[in-house]
């Protein structure tokens, strides 16, 4: 077994990982175009992504118990050499290509809010410094300390939602259809990509116990992010509106700015943009571990550590390849949408492959 | 392992020594905290006038009795460059990140504030929870005449004043978020609190005569009979057409707004004794639930139906006739029934008047129509004149005050 395998992370570790790997999009802006697109059925595209996810990873799950070894392998095994590199460098490209862009948003989202007077790159080089170090603490380390974070985002997130109570305006949830249920559903199945990081779960596979508790773990951190951000989506539909709620950058803060229980709970944003930056901070470092990971598996490295130097310099060299923050969601919108071949194409190729292979096996092992 | 241990410590030592936070820090008497912002019309076209009240530190400031606040004016053509030239002008760096309140000239309110108050809701500094008012004149001239009496510091005085006022209902707290939320919902029209100075002659000017049965005449703020004191009125509510002040609703008619939108928490009305109609009868009210409120469409055209909950307490009867038990009880319920009922309507007419929806009914409507763009094609804004009005109040007087019945004088 390699120094990457580690194999003894439970249920608790694998919810931090699918959490921080899909709630942090909540701070960003990706909400707004959701909110934008389906108005008050937002609800709706979100439980579409949840459950097309969770499809997608019961296939992939099926796809690795049926082939023996790591991601790759099953890869090889199913589709050949050729085929294997591909799904795999697609999917370093996805999980490096998120991590990037959510670390240029985060560092762009520091700047706005809390240090407006910090050079740019300090915040990038910091902020990628720190991914980098947990990166090279390995998987454990990252998901542990998840673990850790979880309740304070989990309750952060649902303390904002209550005091902004003041505010709510129920019949903005009205007219119930938003922008239409077709737009809504359509609009659910494009998006799945905002989940893809449940697939971390597939390739990160040898690091949990077995596959029952994969599958634990998609449907309990799957569940328990969809009732966080359907609540968040209400809340925050009622005390914005279509309109106003999809011209925000960033939701949970702007949310949070609205505070205002007395002369003395007031501007209390500063205390949640902690949670958010380790939130960005973890989902970045687990992004890139993910990538590196699978290109350690994919040139059957001995150890992963001493290509996290290498990822965290080129993840930072990326993040500041958009010349402005404008053109780094249009690709973070892009990344969505080519998301989609890492979400139904390649996970559909495995399990057709899988199937068909079991069914190859089975007269054999008949006669 | 020793040098792992120490390894990790040295990396631990050096990250708390970078992340302390010193390097960008402020002191007190380094900021100048602007703690209002006037906004009026420039004397030249696409000009702004630009009023910011700043608190001087008590470190700072003269000793007991000396001024609690600054003003600075400045003309620019943004509020971008308005803040510019602030820097220019005090010694200290200017934040704006403890204003309370955006002031807003008459003028300019009825000019439109769609160019101006767009950096506001952008631009970090500014934040939805700040208080907007309209004042009669300019927001220069209100800063420099508000002297408050009783609270030593000023932004306490706008956070108090505003927080206060939902108390009687005479004039309607407003922020900018909630201001921004209903210019861009299309259920509803915007509306400010309405502040002015009052000359302090005692004489004032009455804004809406008293309904039948009713005891209170309602004032626009600054045309309250009144001396002494603060010379600020905070009174009435700045009606706007999208972005634009169209006209004002007085202090009997802004507490009618307020319990149509539920938000009406206590407060003393005085009407004509139904038995004897030289006296007067004083109860406080409030609200015995949320107004129901149901907006339907009868062939196309739009049908609102406000029912209105109201509990009371007798705080005085002058003609002595025992309200308290029986069927008098009724009469005096069925009399503030009556009242706030011709009240309600008056009010509602005078927004249908000008075709305002400050009440927001039009969210009441949207649940009957199935998308967004079905209920954007409707156009509400524009039909909300059309609409016909059924108001219903039911009293019930709760509480006697501390007197079961009045024995009359022999």
């Amino acid at each position: 077994m390699k120094a990457y395998h580690v194999g003894k992370m439970g249920i608790a570790e694998g919810i931090a990982l699918v959490f921080g790997l899909v709630i942090p999009h909540l701070f960003l802006s990706r909400l707004a175009d959701v909110i934008q697109e389906n108005g008050q059925l937002s609800w709706l595209t979100m439980s579409f992504y949840t459950v097309i996810s969770l499809v997608v990873l019961f296939m992939m799950v099926y796809v690795i118990h049926s082939v023996p070894g790591d991601f790759v392998t099953v890869c090889q095994q199913l589709v050949g050499n050729l085929g294997a590199w591909l799904i795999v460098i697609v999917y370093i490209c996805l999980f490096f290509a998120n991590s990037s862009l959510l670390l240029r948003q985060y560092a762009e989202y520091t700047l706005i809010t809390a240090l407006p007077k910090v050079n740019f790159q300090l915040v990038i080089v910091w902020y990628a410094l720190t991914t980098g170090i947990m990166c090279y603490l390995g998987i454990e380390a990252l998901c542990r300390t998840g673990y850790i974070l979880l309740p304070f985002m989990a309750g952060g997130l649902m303390l904002v939602c209550v005091m902004v109570s003041p505010f709510y305006v129920a019949y903005n949830l009205t007219p119930w259809q938003g922008n239409g249920i077709q737009v809504a559903v359509q609009s659910g199945i494009k998006g799945v990509g905002f989940n893809i990081g449940v697939l971390s779960l597939v390739f990160l596979s040898s690091a949990f116990q077995n596959g029952k508790t994969i599958k634990k773990i998609a449907l309990y951190a799957l569940g328990g992010s969809l009732v966080l951000r359907i609540t968040f989506m209400l809340v925050y539909t009622m005390v914005f509106g279509v309109a106003i709620g999809s011209e925000k950058v960033m939701p949970f803060f702007e949310l949070a700015r609205l505070v205002y229980i007395n002369q003395y709970i007031q501007r209390i944003e500063a205390l949640f943009i902690v949670v958010w930056v380790f939130i960005g901070l973890l989902a970045i470092a687990s992004s890139l571990y993910i990538g590196l990971y699978l290109i350690t598996v994919l040139l059957k490295l001995p150890t992963m550590r001493p290509i996290v130097p290498l990822g965290v310099m080129a993840i930072a060299q990326f993040s500041m390849l958009p010349p402005d923050i404008g053109y780094t969601i249009y690709v973070d919108r892009l990344m969505l949408q080519v998301s989609q071949v890492g979400i139904y194409l390649f996970p559909g190729i495995l399990f057709i492959m899988a199937l068909v292979k079991k069914r190859r096996k089975k007269p054999c092992a008949d006669s | 392992m020793c040098r792992q241990l120490m390894w990790w410590t040295g990396l631990l030592v050096g990250i708390s020594i970078l992340l302390s936070g010193c390097n960008g820090a402020k002191e007190l008497d380094q900021r100048a905290n602007v703690i209002a912002i006037g906004l009026d019309t420039g004397q030249q076209e696409g000009m702004f006038t630009v009023s910011y009240q700043l608190a001087i530190p008590k470190g700072e400031s003269k000793g007991e009795g000396s001024e609690e606040a600054v003003v600075l004016t400045n003309t620019a053509a943004s509020i971008a460059e308005a803040r510019n030239l602030l820097s220019s002008e005090v010694a200290m760096q200017p934040v704006l990140a403890h204003a309370k309140i955006i002031v807003i000239g008459e003028a300019l309110a009825r000019k439109g504030l769609d160019k101006i108050l767009g950096p506001f809701m952008r631009y970090r500094e500014y934040r939805g929870t700040m208080y907007v008012v309209v004042t009669r004149g300019t927001a220069k001239s209100f800063f420099e005449q508000n002297k408050p009496a009783f609270v030593a510091s000023m932004s306490k005085f706008y956070e108090q004043k505003l927080a206060n006022g939902e108390e009687a209902g005479y004039f309607l707290s407003t922020t900018l978020h909630q201001y921004y939320a209903r210019l861009k919902s299309n259920s509803g029209q915007p509306y400010m609190t309405f502040v002015a100075i009052n000359p302090m002659t005692g004489e004032g000017h009455i804004s809406t005569s008293k309904a039948t049965g009713d005891k209170l005449d309602g004032y626009n703020a600054g045309d309250i009979p009144r001396q002494g004191g603060n010379a600020v009125d905070f009174a009435g509510v700045a009606m706007f057409d999208h972005d634009k002040m169209v006209a004002t609703l007085s202090t009997t008619e802004a507490r009618m707004l307020s319990m149509v939108l539920g938000r009406y928490s206590s407060g003393f009305i005085v009407v004509e004794d139904p038995l004897d109609s030289k006296s007067a009868v004083n109860v406080s009210l409030r609200l015995g639930s949320k107004p129901k409120i149901s907006v339907t469409l009868v062939e196309g055209k739009p049908m609102i139906n406000v029912h209105i909950l109201l509990e009371g307490e007798i705080t005085s009867i002058a003609s002595g006739i025992g309200y308290e038990q029986g069927s008098q009880l009724d009469i005096l319920e069925d009399q503030i029934n009556k009242t706030m009922q011709q009240q309600m309507i008056n009010m509602i007419k005078r927004t249908q008047e000008y075709n305002v929806d400050v009440a927001g009914f039009g969210y009441y409507l949207r649940p009957a129509f199935q998308s967004n763009k079905e209920f954007d094609d409707y156009k509400w804004n524009e039909k909300f004149n059309q609409a016909e009005v059924n108001v219903e109040v039911n009293t019930q007087i709760r509480r006697t005050g501390l007197m079961i019945r009045t024995v009359p004088i022999e």
